[in-house]
């Protein structure tokens, strides 16, 4: 994957780029549950902090016309919401549950 | 109406209250008769006017409950018809499968050529057929209707009722509810259950304080209402809505928390549910203290209707112990980026919570199906499991 440089303000985020800033839904759950407790409670510790100020940065712009620069804040966000209640909640990558891999995600 | 405090619902509704026989989850004879007898006389849920939005749009549909693949059009007339998929020529299936725009259905076999009315349009050669009359060579149709933007078929030759005398009482309680919502989310699973146990998980609560301790925690119930009664149960029918309680003081988690404060629209639970506009049907109770409803759409349409957001589910039945489970979220269009990350939690941990439900399913269908034990056992607030079992039931014993 290519690895956007994000803007200065967010230099504190750029190393987990290129593995969270994920696009797609069905990517960002299976990151999830495919990532050790650890990684992902790396990730939790970077971006929660952080939420409030990229929801500002991003509300700066229309919802479908964010700049390309800021578009992998947007994605890591997600990741962020995807992946907080794995630390928040479970204390491991996911539930028990049924198995996540039989899920597909259309959409 | 609401439950009177001293009464049960049981009493209030008179469907009994002994044992149900666990024969029609494990069935194969039953399961044939609700084949016949129900799903193909009923009306079924195909999906939303929306996913068909411009003339030449249309969508497949396989469905093995019905022993048919349909196609659904919009023609250019703007109305919206179904049809068997099939060519009448060597009957070959016209459409292999999912979604598009045409302007005509052509068969890749010979080329015969249909309108999006149905009607054959071109057939090459014809004049090699013997007493050839084209005109008894449309595309053999469906039944289709439509309520607050969800396409309905029903491929009985003669329904016995149309849509709006089989959504009966149902039909007005709704109005304009899914206007301003678009589709946010869909997924979907096989799962090795009947399908009716996998309806009864989702639309009893009796469950949420333990089966999703740790996901929920306290938000479904609280020292006032311990095991998450239902604030109210409605049937109507053969169709119910279940109103599921909320713990107000419930206290969200860290990201929880921050998706409600960046929301525009309103999200899950309904910690601050604004009950004004929304229609009768939507919590019908008006109680504030209220997470969102679950509804059941006779027999495999089910929403879970809160303010703001629905779950539309459709359970398709492949055996009498396999279900194909879709799950479609629908919400507000959002405003702002900060709504798209808030409706982002919503979806991904609604997801995670049915997936939690879905655990059992399986276990459940494999010990049913030992045969050790042939009955279940309903509480009053497990009222909905109940309804639903006696609802196919019933219908089947008058389709006789």
């Amino acid at each position: 994957m290519k690895t956007a440089k994000l803007p200065d303000e967010f230099s504190d985020l750029q190393d987990f780029v290129s593995e969270w800033a994920l696009e797609h839904r069905a990517d960002r759950f299976k990151k999830r549950y495919t990532s050790s407790i650890d990684d992902i409670r790396r990730y939790y510790d970077a971006i929660m902090p952080r939420m409030e100020a990229i929801v500002d940065h991003l509300n700066q712009f229309p919802v479908d016309d964010i700049p390309e620069a800021s578009q992998p804040l947007l994605y890591m966000s997600l990741s962020g919401v995807e992946i907080s209640r794995a630390v928040e909640l479970w204390d491991a990558p996911d539930n028990y549950a049924f198995p996540a891999e039989r899920v597909h995600i259309d959409q | 109406m609401n439950k009177p405090e001293n009464l049960k619902y049981e009493e209030m509704y008179k469907l009994g209250t002994e044992p149900l026989s666990t024969e029609d989850c494990v069935s194969p004879e039953l399961f044939e008769q609700e084949r016949q007898k129900l799903f193909k006389r009923a009306w079924i849920c195909v999906g939303r006017e929306g996913d068909i939005p411009n003339a030449g749009d249309h969508l497949v549909r396989d469905l093995d409950v019905l022993q048919t693949s349909a196609i659904v059009v919009r023609g250019k007339d703007n109305q919206i018809r179904a049809f068997h998929n099939v060519c009448p020529h060597r009957l070959n299936k016209l459409v292999p499968e999912g979604e598009g725009n045409t302007r005509k259905f052509m068969c890749r076999f010979h080329g015969w050529t249909f309108d999006l009315d149905g009607a054959l349009s071109h057939c090459s050669n014809k004049e090699l057929f013997t007493n050839f009359d084209e005109s008894k060579f449309s595309l053999p149709p469906i039944h289709a209707d439509l309520w607050e933007g969800f396409i309905f078929i029903n491929v009985a030759e003669q329904p016995k009722e149309n849509l709006r005398e089989w959504l009966g009482d149902l039909n007005d309680q709704f109005e304009g509810y899914w206007d301003e919502m678009e589709l946010r989310g869909k997924w979907s699973a096989v799962v090795n259950c009947n399908w009716k146990l996998y309806v009864d998980a989702n639309t009893e609560a009796y469950h949420a304080p333990t089966l999703h301790s740790r996901s929920l925690r306290d938000s479904f119930a609280s020292p006032d209402n311990p095991n998450c009664a239902f604030n109210t149960v409605r049937l109507f029918g053969r169709h119910r809505i279940g109103s599921v309680y909320a713990n107000p003081n419930y206290q969200p988690n860290p990201m929880e928390e921050l998706t409600f404060k960046i929301a525009e629209t309103p999200l899950y639970p309904a910690t601050s549910a604004t009950t004004g506009h929304l229609p009768p049907g939507v919590n019908p109770s008006r109680n504030p203290a209220w997470a969102f409803d679950v509804d059941v759409v006779f027999p495999n349409l089910q929403f879970g209707a809160a303010n703001g957001w629905c779950l539309v589910f459709f359970y398709w039945p492949l055996s009498v112990n396999k279900t194909l489970f879709e799950a479609c979220t629908y919400m507000y269009k959002p405003e702002t980026p900060g709504d798209v990350i808030s409706q982002e939690y919503t979806l991904a941990h609604v997801r995670d919570v049915l997936r939690e439900d879905m655990s059992t399913l399986e276990g459940t269908q494999q010990m049913m199906e030992s045969g050790v034990l042939k009955y279940i056992q309903l509480c009053d607030e497990e009222i909905t499991v109940r309804h639903n079992h006696v609802s196919v039931a019933n219908f089947i014993a008058e389709a006789d």
